[in-house]
């Protein structure tokens, strides 16, 4: 059972978003950049964010790593439906 | 994707060597009159799921268009016997196919022809294509099986890579990523270089996949451009981080 609270920042997730959004119509150069700028915008909330992974996983927790893996789910699944749609 | 499930139907998805098979919602609940969470397995005795599976294991871009040909939008034919008529559409970032609509009593010319009425009208209402619903219940299976694999994987990369200092070592981590490892030992120091592909890695599966390495702070990895014996590959949307462990 998951006794953590991970919570995505939400900077962190727009910018995921647009991302997502960019998968399957941008050059992987581009996205390579983009990430880049990302991590280095976003760096205290991804320091934050592998602390609680790291006591997850020193944990065994695999419900928490799941919790923690589907926080985006929806926003990236909005960008794939919009790309499909074209 | 581990060789064990190839040509295995696992919950929403039949896996082939390089891409998966699956159902978009809609057509399970209109078309097939299903739950749209019924499984594949449940499935691979009909008809049109057989044609499927058979027509597109070896290209999934196979079959005459289904209105014009619209490149990486192209819907395509399937078909089985008399009867059974179906659309598919090759999702080539998800490394899908999916099968989008279908139609069980075709005759070709008459009244409910699909490819007169059923699949242009599915076209014309925006409603052939994959949904948000349909991705998030391929990222849920996704997300599952990534957090399931990626330990045994990324430890299993790691060893082999410790065995070859200086030598990239490359496999599937966590189902789907394709991961290059590099351990180099200087001195008293090991250097750990993990490279991967933006396109296949999500924000959360990135924070996952250097934890699966070494359980860390993100202040002890650095993004570096080269590895000891080449540049990454920025050009393909790689992304290289470096581990120093003494």
């Amino acid at each position: 059972m998951s006794t953590a609270v991970v919570r995505i920042d939400e900077a962190v997730l727009a910018d995921v978003k647009a991302v997502a959004g960019m998968r399957g119509k941008t050059p992987g150069d581009v996205l390579a950049q983009a990430w880049s700028e990302f991590a280095e915008r976003h760096r205290a909330a991804i320091s934050a964010d592998f602390d609680r992974v790291a006591d997850l996983v020193r944990r065994g927790d695999r419900e928490g790593l799941l919790e923690f893996a589907r926080q985006t789910r929806s926003v990236r699944a909005e960008a794939a439906a919009e790309r499909a749609a074209g | 994707m581990s060789e064990s499930h190839i040509n295995t139907a696992v919950r929403g998805s039949y896996f082939l060597a390089n891409y998966e098979l699956r159902i978009a919602a809609r057509c399970l609940e209109e078309d097939f009159g299903v739950s749209a969470a019924t499984p594949i397995g449940d499935l691979l005795d009909h008809p049109i799921v057989k044609a499927l599976i058979k027509d597109r294991a070896t290209d999934p871009d196979a079959g005459k268009t289904i209105g014009p040909e619209a490149g990486e939008d192209t819907i395509r034919r399937l078909g089985y016997g008399h009867d059974h008529r179906g659309a598919t559409w090759w999702d080539r970032t998800e490394n899908v196919v999916w099968l989008c609509a279908y139609h069980r009593k075709h005759r070709s010319g008459a009244a409910d022809d699909p490819f007169k009425k059923h699949f242009p009208e599915l076209i014309a209402a925006k409603r052939m294509k994959p949904a948000a619903v349909d991705y998030e219940a391929l990222f849920a299976e996704r997300d599952e099986r990534f957090v399931d694999l990626v330990q045994r994987d990324a430890q299993a990369l790691l060893a082999e890579a410790r065995r070859e200092p200086g030598a990239e070592k490359r496999a599937v981590v966590g189902g789907e990523a394709n991961v290059g490892c590099l351990v180099e030992v200087v001195e008293t120091l090991e250097e750990t270089y993990v490279a991967f592909f933006i396109e296949e890695v999500t924000y959360e599966r990135f924070v996952i996949l250097l934890n699966a390495f070494y359980v860390s702070r993100f202040e002890e990895w650095e993004q570096v451009r080269h590895m000891p014996h080449r540049a990454i590959d920025e050009a393909s949307g790689e992304v290289c981080y470096r581990y120093l462990k003494e």
